[in-house]
Order: C-alpha cells, then structure tokens, then sequence
C-alpha cells in the first residue's frame, strides 16, 4: 500500500515542519507513518515499535550534537516519493521558504526486486548498492551527490542477525531458536540449506549473483549449485571468509521468517521482546568504535561528515 | 530490588492507580506520564515516602506530612492509601499500606478488660516517651529520670521545680502501667493478622498508617529496613515537597521581593536531606566526590605504575568519561603547590576557566546526575524515582539521558516522571506508563 498523492503532500508538509523545527538533518525511512510528534501516551498507545527508532538507536554515541531524525514514511517506494517531493518543495517554493533540501537524507532496504528512479544520479536501486558497497565493504562516497541511502544487507533484519550480535544473544537476552538456544553459526547454515525454496531468490537470481561475484569460491550455475557451494565453503573457511560467506547469504536471502522465529526463554510477551531486543541491537551499532566496517556506523560516519 | 506494581485506589490527585513495571523488560527504564496536574510527582512521593521512610521512626514525620489531610469516610474503620508488589532477589513481597481511624483498632480482638474508648491511635502518638518505655524496665526509667532531673537542677534558666517534675513522671508512670498491656494487646492482634503499624497522627480524627505484609517470612521490620535503602529519589529543588511540614511548604509562595521566603524552603528541603538520605535534588553538585574519585584515580594509576612500570589508565578514563558530560569542556583537577587535588574546574575550549557553578543547567545536572548514580548510591539493585527529568535537556540530551542512566548505574531500576515524547523514543511503547486524569468531581 503506497501513498496516495493527498496523503503524500501533507506527510511532506509536516516534515518540512519538522525540518525547521529540528537542528540536524532528515533522514526518512522505512516503517509505518506514525505522528512525528506528540505526547508521551501517545507514544504509549503506539502498537508496535517504530522502525524509525531502531535506526535511532543505532547513532553513535559519538555523534552528542545534532543528532539526525528519523522520519517513517510507509513502504520502500513511499520513502523514494517523500524524499523526491520534499526536493521539489524545496526547489519549486518561490518564498526564500526556509526549505534546505540539504537537510533530508533517506534509508532504504535494498531487497531483491529493484526500484527504478526517474531522475537520479543512478538508474536504480542495485546500481545505489554498486555504488556504495564494493565487496561487500561500504564505501564512504560523496555524499552531497547521493542523499539516498541502501541497505548493503538485503532488508534491515539482517542487520539483526550478523555474527558480532551473538554474544548479546547468549548473554542480555537468552533468544531462542526452534526451541534451542539461538546458535548463529548453526542458523546461517540451516538458511543457506533454504536458499532453493527461496522463491524470491529464484526469480532475481542473476542480479543476486550479481552482488556476490567478489567471492570465487561460490558456484553461481544455478540456485541449487549456489547454496551447496556455499555449505561447502563455509564448512572449511577460515575467518574471514566465513564472515564474507554469511554476510553474502544475508544480502540476497530472505531474512525475516528467521527473525520471527526467534523466542524469549521468559514469560515476557514474544512482541514485547523482540522490540526490547531491536533496541538492544540498535545499542550494539551505536556503541562501534568510529573505524569500526559495519555498515550503519559506516552510514552515521559518513552522514556525520555533512554539514548544514 | 524491583517494584513491580503500584496501586493508589485514591490519594489527592491520584484515583484508581495501578501500574505495572515488569520486571522481565528491558531496559529497566519506564516514563511514566499524565497531563499537568495528573499526579507524576505525587506519585513518586508517596512511594518514596512510604517505602523510604516507615521502618524509621525520625523519618516519621515526613509521613505524617504527607498525608496532611487525609480522612477517612464516617461509615469505615480503615481504606487503602497504596498497596506495593516488590522482588527482592526473585522472591515477591508484596505490601499493603492502609489507614485506619480508632474504630479499626475497637475491631480488633482486645481483652475486654480495657476500657474501649481508652483504644485509641492517641495513645500510640501521646508519648513518644510512653512507646519507647514499653522496652524498658521500671528500674531504667527511674534511672533515667534522676539523671534528666539532676540535669534540669543544674540547669540556672530551667523554669521548672522539682517537684513539678516528680508529680509529672509520676503520673507518666501511672499512664504506663495502664497502657503497657494495651499497646501490646493492640500489637500482638495486628501481628496476628500480619499487620504492623507504622505509626499515628492526627489529620482531623486520630488516624494510623498500619502495614500488611505477605510473601516474606522474615520480620516486617527487616523487609521496611531493605527496602529504605534501596529506595531514591531525584526531583527540581523548585517542586512542592509533599513530605514537608505545611508551614515549611508555604514558604514556597510567599513574597519573592524577601529573599528569605525563598531560602527558607531552600533551607527546609537541605535540613529534609539529613533524615532523607536517599533524596536528591538536582542542583546539587559534590565537588567532594568528584575530588576523591580523581584523586583515587591518580593514586590506582601511579600504583600501577609502581607494580608493573608503565602508567595506569583509569585517570584519562575518569577524565575522558566526564569531558562527555558538557558540551565542549573539558575538565581538569585543580592542584595546591603540593599537588594535592583541592578542586575541578572546566576549560572551554577557548581557554577560560569555569568553575562548576558557572556551568549551564542542564551540564549541572548531568553532572550532579553522574556523581550521584556512580559514585554516591551503591551500584546495586535500587529503585530510583526521578521527577522532571528531561528539564534543563535539549532533545538530544532528552534522548541520550536514558542511555547515560542505564550507563551509570547498571543495576537499578529508573522510574522516570516526563513530559518527553523524545525521551520515550529510546524505549518501546510498553516501556511508557500512564496515570490517567481523575474525573472531574461534579
Ligand atoms: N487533596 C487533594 N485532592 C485532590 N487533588 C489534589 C489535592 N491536592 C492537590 N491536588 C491536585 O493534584 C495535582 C498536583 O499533582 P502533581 O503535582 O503530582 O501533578 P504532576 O503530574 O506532577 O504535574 P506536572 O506535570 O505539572 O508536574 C494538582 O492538580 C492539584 O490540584
Ligand atoms: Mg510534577
């Protein structure tokens, strides 16, 4: 379900509000449109946790003044649309308004099927990922031309589920997976034996081998040669390469039913621990040291780097 | 120890109360929020009243304040002010906080031997003196007596005679052998119910504040013991403390154009501190701590050294740790020709010196905040209310404070009163608690 233009125009409208109320940049993400603003029980009443405060949680500790916002604005479309009508504000306004379209960044998922963009520097989606992940590594490129910014793992759940995390697993919360406690190691491999029933995967196979070329070792024949090799691979690789290898399966596999699957060994409400766990991984970014390769601090580093 | 739930059925502007922190959440942190008026801070401070102050009796009159006006209907002997659940290393306690006027007591089993309208919360408030010597024996008393009378003899301003003082104690005496078997009539069949009364006070009729216990086998004296030490309080020095005496509270509304007014609230909420010792306000700064945790610092640092030859790193650490806690500054010990360490002060980064009075207020209370939760209050399970706390914060500070309290003191458990929607966002919705408006009475 995608914005209709009315709907559109005065989601703009209140950020635009926001932007000149707020000190720091804009950056519009993912996640339903909830009120910007508000009281603290409104923010009670909320059902679920918004997306916007995961990625909120994940600024650096570093980063003390100015601190950036995070906007929710629907579905991945949504957030390209919001992010191009809030350049045109910005442009067509006749009024010196007070619009600095240098404020507003966006965050999207990079996911399988891509998003064509009219009149950007990059024709789409998977050409925004080659140019801000080379080998799996982000890419600190120039920011004042490229304000959209890509997931370099396939959705934001993925960020969720990266090796480094497993010891918050074990320790803070005691996250279990098909009634065992959560082994990451042994995840990764039961997703890789799932990647020919990936259904999604089968139908934009090409463009995901297109991400993962860097790795040589990988049989790129078809699905089913693709995850064997992988098995294969991963059985006898050292570190680094196993973390390139599970860093691969998370960019072109279907990462959320492995998400949901996760449960608290307590009695706390599966929702209400997920969301307690969504922040704790937002902590676990915002607490990387400043040269850390993890993409979101790389983005926050990059970001930080802006001036208004 | 963990508060787990709180239920006011009716207190001033508090009306069907019932919030629950659950234990299992994570983080520890949970706002609680109402409009203005809504009864944040009343809240806090009957918690913090009751839990803080019942197991010790100077801290008494804090209750007794608290609960200034408060009646209990014609047609009952007692109704509930609060009930409390706890955890105290994974065992509940659960707490029941009730007032009750003389009729309460009349119900209760007493040998009939005792005159009923004798049956009063009067005798427990009529001498301190009279409660205290239920303890002692005739022989003590005696003793005591002669020496207060030698004393008063002695004493060339002392207006009264020594015979005033013998018929006095005399009939005080008198009073004992009378009411000694009572007051323990009246405890034991408390005990027997699991009751313990805390302690009595007149608010238009004689009323007591009795406590119900369950889910412990240890002495309620004890459990009251724990639970005051674990129980704080941080609030604006500007706020109406219910907990002071009405005169005390007054100040806080008279005439500004005389500085005294205002001072002398100061002044009662300073003298409240020496009884309430896990009361805070935020405008307080402990040079004196600061000092002594630098100071230790250095002297780990150069022990390091001594042991092992290379330089310890817990003094950049300090350091680092409290450059974060301004905006720009950064902080550094003021020394004496002999290095001691007399004091801090903090550099802009132009070069002037400011000292911690000149810092800006919400700085202030960050730092106040820091050496309170790190180095003051013992890192252990506490139960620390906070009132106002986003204050003196801009947004991002309103934000990161969540982080900075879970950062300072890792083991408590933060009940936090706000108005800030930015400070919620660094937790989920069910974190966020809500006292609902009473009805307007018609
Ligand atoms: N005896 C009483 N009975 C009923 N209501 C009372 C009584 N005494 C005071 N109040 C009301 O209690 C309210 C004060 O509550 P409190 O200060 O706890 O609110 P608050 O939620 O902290 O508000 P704020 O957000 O403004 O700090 C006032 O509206 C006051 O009129
Ligand atoms: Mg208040």
């Amino acid at each position: 379900m995608s914005l209709s233009p009315t709907e559109l125009h005065l989601h703009c409208q209140e950020i635009i509000k926001l932007s000149q109320r707020k000190k720091g940049i804009i950056i519009l993400c993912e996640g339903n449109i909830n009120e910007i603003k508000g009281r603290v029980e409104r923010y009670r009443r909320l059902e679920i946790f918004p997306d916007a405060n995961f990625y909120k949680a994940c600024i650096p500790i570093w980063w003390t003044e100015k601190r950036p916002t995070f906007v929710p604005c629907g579905d991945r479309k949504d957030v390209i649309d919001t992010y191009f009508s809030l350049v045109d504000a910005a442009n067509n306004s006749d009024i010196p308004s007070g619009i600095d379209k240098n404020k507003f960044f966006a965050i999207i998922d990079l996911d399988l099927q891509p998003h064509a963009f009219s009149n950007y520097v990059v024709t789409d989606t998977e050409a925004l990922y080659s140019l801000y992940y080379q080998n799996g590594k982000f890419q600190p490129i120039g920011i004042n031309q490229h304000s959209i910014f890509i997931t370099g793992l396939i959705y934001k759940e993925a960020y969720f589920l990266v090796p480094d995390l497993q010891p918050l697993f074990d320790h803070h919360f005691t996250v279990f997976y098909n009634d065992q406690p959560l082994n990451l190691d042994g995840l990764y491999q039961i997703m890789a034996q799932a990647l020919s029933d990936d259904n999604n995967l089968c139908t934009h196979f090409p463009r995901a081998c297109g991400r993962l070329n860097h790795l040589a070792t990988l049989d790129f024949t078809n699905v089913a040669t693709l995850q064997e090799s992988w098995l294969q691979t991963f059985l006898s690789a050292n570190e680094p390469e196993k973390s390139q290898l599970i860093y691969a399966l998370l960019t072109i596999h279907q990462v959320k039913d492995y998400w949901k699957a996760f449960t608290p060994k307590d009695t706390i409400p599966e929702a209400r621990f997920k969301e307690q766990l969504t922040l704790a991984i937002g902590g676990f970014y915002s607490r990387q040291p400043l040269d850390s390769e993890h993409h979101l601090p790389c983005f926050f580093k990059t970001l930080s780097t802006h001036t208004l | 120890m963990r508060l787990v739930r709180v239920q006011v059925p009716e207190f001033r502007a508090l009306k069907d109360v019932d919030i629950t922190f659950e234990p299992d959440f994570y983080p520890q942190v949970f706002p609680v929020g109402s409009l203005n008026g809504g009864g944040k801070s009343t809240l806090l401070q009957l918690i913090f009243v009751l839990l803080h102050c019942s197991a010790h009796k100077e801290r008494h009159p804090f209750v007794a304040n608290m609960l200034d006006r408060v009646t209990i209907s014609e047609s009952q002997t007692s109704s509930i002010l609060a009930k409390f659940e706890l955890l105290e290393g994974g065992k509940k306690i659960e707490l029941e906080f009730t007032l009750c006027n003389d009729g309460y007591l009349r119900e209760l089993d007493i040998d009939p031997i005792f005159n009923r309208e004798m049956v009063s919360f009067g005798i427990f408030r009529r001498q301190d003196w009279l409660l205290e010597s239920l303890e002692k024996s005739d022989e003590e008393l005696e003793e005591e007596f002669y020496r207060l009378l030698s004393h008063e003899l002695n004493d060339p301003e002392s207006k009264i005679t020594m015979e005033e003082m013998e018929s006095d104690f005399e009939n005080a005496m008198k009073e004992r052998e009378y009411f000694q078997p009572l007051i323990k009539n009246i405890k034991k069949s408390l005990i027997a119910k699991n009751q313990f009364c805390i302690t009595s006070f007149y608010s238009k009729q004689e009323l007591g504040l009795i406590c119900n216990f369950s889910g412990s086998k240890k002495d309620i004296k004890e459990i009251l013991t724990s639970i005051s030490k674990r129980i704080f309080l941080s609030a604006p020095s500007t706020q109406i403390y219910l907990f002071l005496s009405k005169n005390e509270k007054q100040q806080l509304f008279k005439s500004k154009a005389d500085p005294k007014n205002s001072y002398l609230y100061q002044y009662s909420i300073e003298q409240s501190k020496n009884s309430l010792r896990n009361f805070l306000t935020y405008d307080v700064f402990a040079t004196d701590t600061l000092v002594s945790l630098i100071e230790t610092a250095r002297n780990q640092d150069f022990k390091t050294l001594v042991d092992t030859g290379t330089n310890g790193i817990t003094y950049p650490k300090i350091i680092e740790e409290l450059n974060a806690l301004t905006r720009d500054k950064t902080v550094f010990p003021l020394l004496d020709d002999k290095a001691n360490i007399i004091g801090v002060v903090f550099k802009t980064p132009e070069g002037t010196d400011i000292y911690p009075e000149d810092l800006s207020h919400g700085e202030l209370k960050r730092l106040s905040l820091y050496v309170w939760l790190k180095l003051i209050i013992p890192q252990d399970e506490n139960i620390v209310l906070m009132d106002e706390i986003e204050n003196g914060f801009h947004l991002d500070w309103q934000y990161t404070i969540v982080r900075d309290l879970i950062e300072w003191g890792k083991t408590n458990q933060y009940i936090l009163a706000t108005h800030s929607y930015e400070l919620c966002t660094a937790l989920t919705p069910a974190h966020v608690k809500e006292i609902e408006l009473k009805p307007i009475a018609k």
